[in-house]
């Protein structure tokens, strides 16, 4: 179920991504050639940004794709460094809860208050929080899982899969 | 409580959990979320929590969500996925292979036309490691059958990788500016000419080494006729049109930075679909790639940001600037000690971790001494990318490591790189010396 969550969350961020794409270029070609724009653009990407970013977290943190320092730990015995994968999730888990807590406050701040951007379209400042929201919570329950998922596989005598982390964003681009 | 004191006390904390193998985004979000409790909560003096809830979490979430919220840095992801579409339209490996028709009369010429061609990917993808993976694949196999001196054929391409961080479009760059809030489209100009020096020095190393060991690269026997090179020429006109998409719009003050990636991409899927190198379904697995890994890059650039404000909340950073003002450094001896903590950081760790953990401190000194932060951006991406290949973790030595396998090993490779990294040295002394050769295109626009 979770899995199939944060393959949707992954799509709507490609659809997001291409928005981005299709948006400043259509601006771009109409400035060009018709001295004229796409109304609210800046707005509308900042939006479309937040649904491209935050919501792969989930995905993200399944695929194991956050960027770890290895130097050192790659050192240690295997068990050790599965016991070290757990607490990265767990040190994970602390540092999203407060962002959790206040994405909460602010989407429910901006719904209740129905504040909008100043602009040609008055666009809702609700979309953005509440993405936000979205995605943060499905990460930190995706790292949940993983912690208690790591933990019985590391009683089990099994291995935590380590070696899928990334040393560096970049290393498919 | 001394918030000097906090703040360094983080920066160990931080450097603890990472050698612990915590996740960057994680180690600094959760020190950074930490460390402001504990400054409001000892604000008035007592130690008072109730106080600390919510300005804590309104400077965690202000600072993630604003970083995100960003028009201009819709460039990431967009560039991002530029690399990702224009390898599945084989739009970056046609320079490669044009350099390769183009040299192969020349001494060497395959490991020159891997340095060519790993300049011409960089100026596309703007990733150094994707740029050693990529790369490393196709040319140093290559090499290796045709019988190149194995330090030559790996070290070559571990080395020509590095010129993707310094040749815009560069994700580093585009970090580096978010962090000293300086233009990325003059980032992106002051790197091209360091680029180029860069690529030229590489060049340069790969003909004194066959000059002076011929066996180390066999000659080439076959027949290239003027056809062959200009087909060759021909087939990378795509890549060539990118490029001019990038530099000469922003050079041009056509398009801002993130003008010019949008339009790069809708051009690379043009290009792609009318060549019929692309499918949709190769479109959207780029695009599920580009999300997962803009995403974690995402991640890192907001931990470091809530990291950043706590850091200038603790004042940890005036504190430094003073006492390195108390000690009269001459500037020569400051960036002399600044290379050398990079370049020590860069046998650790990545090269955005080394960013974001030193720039809150290094930016505030730097200005301090009246540099220019554009030139100073040149020098630390310039040392982070000799961090790729400095041993004992030099990444993009062991991305080609990956990919030769057994056949060469890291110690090899290690000893080849030490001729690249004579040259990176002396070119980092001429950035280093000459700023103007970073600032003449940026200033010029």
């Amino acid at each position: 179920m979770l899995s199939r969550i944060e393959k949707l969350l992954l799509d709507l961020a490609v659809i997001a991504v291409i928005g981005l794409g299709v948006l400043i270029t259509t601006s771009v070609l109409l400035r060009v050639f018709l001295n004229s724009g796409v109304p609210d653009t800046v707005v509308m990407v900042r939006e479309l940004m937040i649904a491209a970013i935050v919501l792969p977290l989930a995905a993200t943190a399944a695929a194991r794709g956050n960027i770890v320092v290895e130097v050192l730990s790659e050192r240690l015995p295997a068990r050790t460094q599965d016991w070290l994968v757990v607490f990265g999730s767990v040190v994970g888990l602390l540092a999203l809860a407060p962002l959790i807590w206040t994405g909460w406050r602010e989407a429910y701040d901006t719904i209740e208050s129905g504040s909008f951007y100043f602009g040609q379209l008055s666009l809702p400042k609700w979309p953005g929080r509440v993405i936000f929201l979205f995605g943060v919570v499905f990460c930190w329950i995706r790292l949940l899982v993983q912690v208690f998922g790591d933990i019985a596989t590391i009683r089990s005598g099994g291995r935590v899969l380590v070696t899928d982390a990334l040393h560096s964003p970049h290393e498919e681009v | 409580m001394d918030g000097t004191l906090i703040g360094l006390v983080a920066f160990g904390a931080v450097l603890v959990l990472l050698a612990l193998r915590v996740p960057i985004a994680f180690a600094l979000a959760a020190i950074a979320t930490l460390g402001t409790f504990v400054v409001f909560a000892f604000r008035t003096g007592t130690f008072a929590p109730e106080r600390a809830i919510r300005p804590t979490a309104s400077l965690v979430f202000s600072n993630s969500y604003d970083l995100i919220h960003s028009y201009d840095l819709s460039m990431i992801p967009l560039f991002v996925a530029l690399g990702h579409i224009a390898y599945r339209a084989e739009i970056t490996t046609k320079i490669y292979h044009a350099a390769r028709v183009w040299l192969a009369k020349v001494p060497g010429g395959v490991a020159m036309a891997s340095v060519v061609g790993c300049g011409g990917f960089s100026a596309i993808t703007g990733s150094s490691i994707a740029c050693a993976s990529t790369m490393g694949r196709i040319c140093t196999p290559e090499m290796l059958s045709a019988g190149y001196d194995k330090r030559l054929a790996t070290a070559s391409v571990a080395a020509g990788g590095t010129l993707g961080s310094l040749i815009p479009p560069s994700v580093l760059f585009i970090i580096y500016g978010i962090f000293t809030e300086t233009s990325i489209s003059q980032l992106f100009l002051a790197g091209i000419l360091p680029g180029i020096v860069s690529l030229l020095g590489f060049l340069l190393t790969i003909w004194i080494w066959v000059s002076r060991d011929p066996a180390s690269a066999p000659a080439f026997t076959g027949t290239i006729t003027m056809r062959d090179r200009g087909r060759a020429a021909m087939e990378s006109w795509p890549a060539m049109l990118l490029f001019v998409i990038i530099v000469g719009g922003i050079y041009g003050g056509f398009f801002t930075a993130t003008e010019a990636a949008a339009i790069s991409v809708s051009a690379a899927v043009l290009i792609g679909f009318v060549q019929r190198k692309l499918t949709l379904r190769a479109i959207w697995d780029s695009l599920r790639e580009t999300c997962i890994q803009t995403t974690s890059i995402f991640l890192i650039a907001a931990g470091a940001k809530i990291f950043v404000a706590f850091v200038a909340l603790t004042g940890v950073a005036p504190d430094i600037v003073e006492a390195v003002t108390a000690a009269e450094l001459s500037p020569v001896l400051l960036m002399a000690a600044i290379a050398l903590i990079y370049l020590a950081l860069g046998m650790f760790l990545d090269p955005i971790g080394i960013m974001v953990l030193t720039l809150p401190l290094m930016i505030p000194l730097i200005e301090t001494y009246g540099f220019d932060l554009i030139w100073f951006g040149v020098v630390v991406i310039k040392l982070l990318e000799i961090g790729l290949i400095t041993p004992p973790v030099g990444l993009n030595v062991f991305v080609i490591a990956g990919v030769v396998g057994r056949e060469v090993p890291i110690d090899r490779i290690f000893s080849g790189i030490m001729r690249f990294l004579a040259i990176d040295v002396l070119v980092l002394i001429l950035i280093m010396a000459v700023p103007t050769l970073s600032l003449i295109i940026p200033y010029s626009m």
